[in-house]
């Protein structure tokens, strides 16, 4: 009987359904060269069970393990899929809570400023300095609270992003100082009562995009879980923030850079995409670019000019690169 | 195909480390066609030590067991999924749609004239953002689950993408009134709340929408029927008796060959009276006479026929047990000598289904009898 015979039939994992989870697990992690969790160079047996535990017990986007296959499968080869994809995220979500360690650190900093006070107490809780009587100490952030809390963090603008990828390769602060303390008055003065780290770490990951969120469901598998390939790149030839920008992009936003200028059918047609994946690729990129390069139309910057602004300098050096990666394929 | 057909991390780790002559070949090849997956098999990392299998398996199963989230909840769930119930498609209810490697949930949104429209469902509720809405666990129907459903990406299927029917959110008149309410921005008729807004489309929700909008756009795009076909008039496609007389069959030989009296044989040959859709399956058997060669498109009664959700499982069986893509399978089908009962009569459908139940079933019932 295989993996979805049993699921069908019991609701849950049968004996070919653990096996199939195991097997996919140490081949996912084998197939990526995933680090082991203890940094000894090699897995245990007990940490790949670990980790499909981990899998299962995991809230996929807030839906149950079984529940989530029972409505994306019809047979075994799709519950390997789903599976494949699955251990792939929480591989992905684990360098995510890293990452919430490494933002609440860099929070900790920011909020050492004059702006922000630290209340008293066993939990380590802050407000804006402007606040300091008024705050309401004992009553606790409620639901509601972090909805009007992320709002605020969104509603400031100007913000300077440095990294949105909680998984590339160069570990560089999320923001610069100033962005991040601007967001971090604007959630503080959004509430009436002080916010504990943890919480106020999880909005600032929103805001910059690396919330800690299961991405079930990557429906472009492969080439989305490339790894970043720099050995190619000569460091000394392109702006060091091209650089920066470029070990952040997926394979598909780098591939779709020289035609960002193009019409969506062009594109398609040259990358042999479908147009609604070409027109999402696009947006997304020249969303995340404006971002980074702190511009307002990316399709609009200039190639060759004798005065080219600094923002386009890196925007024609990240499609340099672009082209150079190409060669390479 | 939707997914990017590449090879499962399974299939590529086995290959490394050549430990499955069955799947040596087809990975083999796929790894010869495909760059992508050539430079996965260069980046797997060699068998450090041997997963813990065979004799262990029963304890990893228990541990399993402990852990996973199954119990009653689910078990009612599973069965909703597993009862294949005969349904009509109304707006509000939940399906799952299967196309190809795509299998996913939505809710239909209209069935008006003839067009099938569907809103997605996601269980990722922490993922809805604010153009879906969030339905509690007790307005799911039989499901109880917390869902989150995007009138936003609303999207028309053909009903051959239906695979099963789950639940019955809202009758049809309240989804109506719903999706009247959502289009011009009034007040909703129910108390489901929108998700959270995404922070761009490189956000997390951001991405998820995008990747639900690919979803929608894939099962909407679903085909089977090749293109020529739509652009054939069937209207006037010649009678039963028409095409017997084409391929040169006699009464006599009608008589002989299907065992029937020469008067019922007489009146077939000459079309007054119907053939029953035991004659019908003779015809084919005995003469090779098919819809195939005469049109070279099937009539519309066909078409409903393969497209009837009622009759998806039978297809995604019988396309299983013979190996074939299910589009391949459909198309084989409609060609093939069930297309004959659209001959029947000019309200034909209702014999075109038998019909095709019956050549399902019996594909089927072969395949076992070769199996054993």
């Amino acid at each position: 009987m295989g993996a979805y015979s049993e699921l069908t039939r019991d609701g849950t994992l049968g004996r070919a359904g653990a096996e199939l989870l195991y097997r996919t697990t140490w081949a996912v992690v084998r197939a990526r060269h995933y680090p082991d969790p203890a940094g000894r160079g090699y897995w245990l047996p007990d940490e790949i069970q670990e980790l499909a535990h981990d899998v299962i017990v995991h809230k996929h986007g807030g839906a149950s393990f079984a529940a989530y296959l029972v409505a994306h499968c019809n047979d075994d080869l799709s519950i390997a899929r789903v599976m494949q994809a699955m251990v792939r995220n929480e591989l992905a979500d684990r360098a995510r809570r890293t990452e919430k360690g490494r933002l609440m650190l860099r929070l900790r900093e920011v909020l050492k400023s004059d702006l922000f006070i630290k209340k008293a107490g066993g939990r380590e809780r802050y407000t804006v300095a402007a606040r300091a009587s008024s705050a309401d100490t004992r009553r606790p952030v409620q639901f509601g609270d972090y909805e009007t809390m992320r709002q605020a963090a969104h509603s400031v603008t100007d913000v300077k992003l440095i990294r949105w990828n909680p998984e590339a390769s160069r570990r560089s602060p999320i923001a610069e100082k100033d962005s991040i303390e601007r967001v971090l008055q604007a959630v503080l003065t959004s509430v009436e009562s002080p916010v504990e780290l943890t919480e106020l770490a999880d909005v600032v990951a929103d805001r910059f995009g690396i919330l800690p969120t299961p991405h079930v469901m990557s429906w472009d598998s492969e080439i989305a879980f490339e790894p970043v390939d720099s050995s190619t790149v000569k460091a000394d030839t392109y702006k060091p923030e091209a650089l920066l920008i470029w070990s952040q992009l997926d394979p598909e936003e780098r591939l779709i850079l020289p035609l960002l200028g193009e019409s969506v059918r062009v594109a398609a047609e040259a990358l042999g995409w479908r147009r609604t994946k070409t027109h999402s690729v696009m947006q997304r990129t020249t969303a995340v670019l404006a971002r980074a390069l702190d511009i307002d139309q990316v399709e609009a910057i200039p190639s060759s000019s004798p005065n080219l602004s600094e923002s386009a300098q890196v925007f024609n050096s990240l499609i340099e690169l672009s082209v150079h990666s190409r060669g390479q394929v | 195909m939707f997914f990017e057909q590449h090879l499962l991390d399974l299939d590529i780790v086995a290959f490394f480390d050549q430990r499955d002559e069955g799947i040596s070949e087809r990975v083999g090849t796929h790894i010869h066609n495909c760059n992508v997956c050539a430079a996965r098999l260069k980046q797997v990392a060699p068998n450090d030590f041997k997963l813990q299998q065979s004799e262990d398996d029963a304890e990893v199963v228990r541990a399993l067991a402990g852990i996973s989230p199954g119990g009653e909840n689910l078990r009612a769930l599973v069965s909703l999924f597993n009862r294949e119930r005969v349904v009509d498609p109304q707006p509000g209810q939940v399906w799952r749609l299967h196309w190809e490697d795509v299998t996913h949930l939505a809710m239909i949104a209209s069935t008006a004239y003839g067009n099938l429209t569907v809103w997605p469902i996601t269980l990722e509720v922490q993922l809805a953002d604010e153009s879906a809405l969030l339905v509690p666990a007790s307005d799911s129907g039989e499901m109880g689950l917390e869902l989150a459903i995007w009138p936003a990406i609303e999207t028309g299927i053909g009903t051959y993408v239906l695979e099963r029917y789950v639940t019955e959110i809202l009758p049809p008149e309240r989804l109506r009134s719903l999706r009247r309410a959502y289009r011009i921005g009034g007040d909703l008729p129910v108390q489901w709340r929108p998700g959270a807004a995404a922070a761009g489309p490189e956000s997390p929700r951001g991405k998820f929408r995008t990747d639900l909008v690919q979803v929608a756009g894939f099962l909407g795009e679903a085909s089977w029927e090749p293109e020529e076909w739509a652009q054939c008039d069937t209207s006037d496609l010649p009678s039963l008796a028409e095409a017997l007389s084409a391929a040169g069959i006699s009464a006599t030989q009608l008589a002989e060959k299907l065992g029937i009296s020469a008067r019922r044989a007489i009146s077939l040959r000459r079309g007054v009276v119907e053939p029953s859709l035991q004659e019908l399956s003779q015809l084919h058997d005995v003469f090779d006479l098919s819809a195939s060669g005469l049109s070279a498109a099937p009539q519309r009664e066909v078409i409903e026929a393969l497209d009837n959700p009622r009759a998806r499982d039978l297809i995604l069986r019988a396309a299983e047990v013979e190996g074939k893509s299910e589009v391949l399978l459909r198309r084989d089908l409609a060609t093939g000598h069930f297309s004959l009962a659209a001959r029947k009569t000019k309200k034909s459908e209702d014999a075109a289904f038998e019909m095709l139940v019956m050549e399902l079933k019996k594909r089927l019932a072969t395949s076992q009898e070769s199996e054993i």
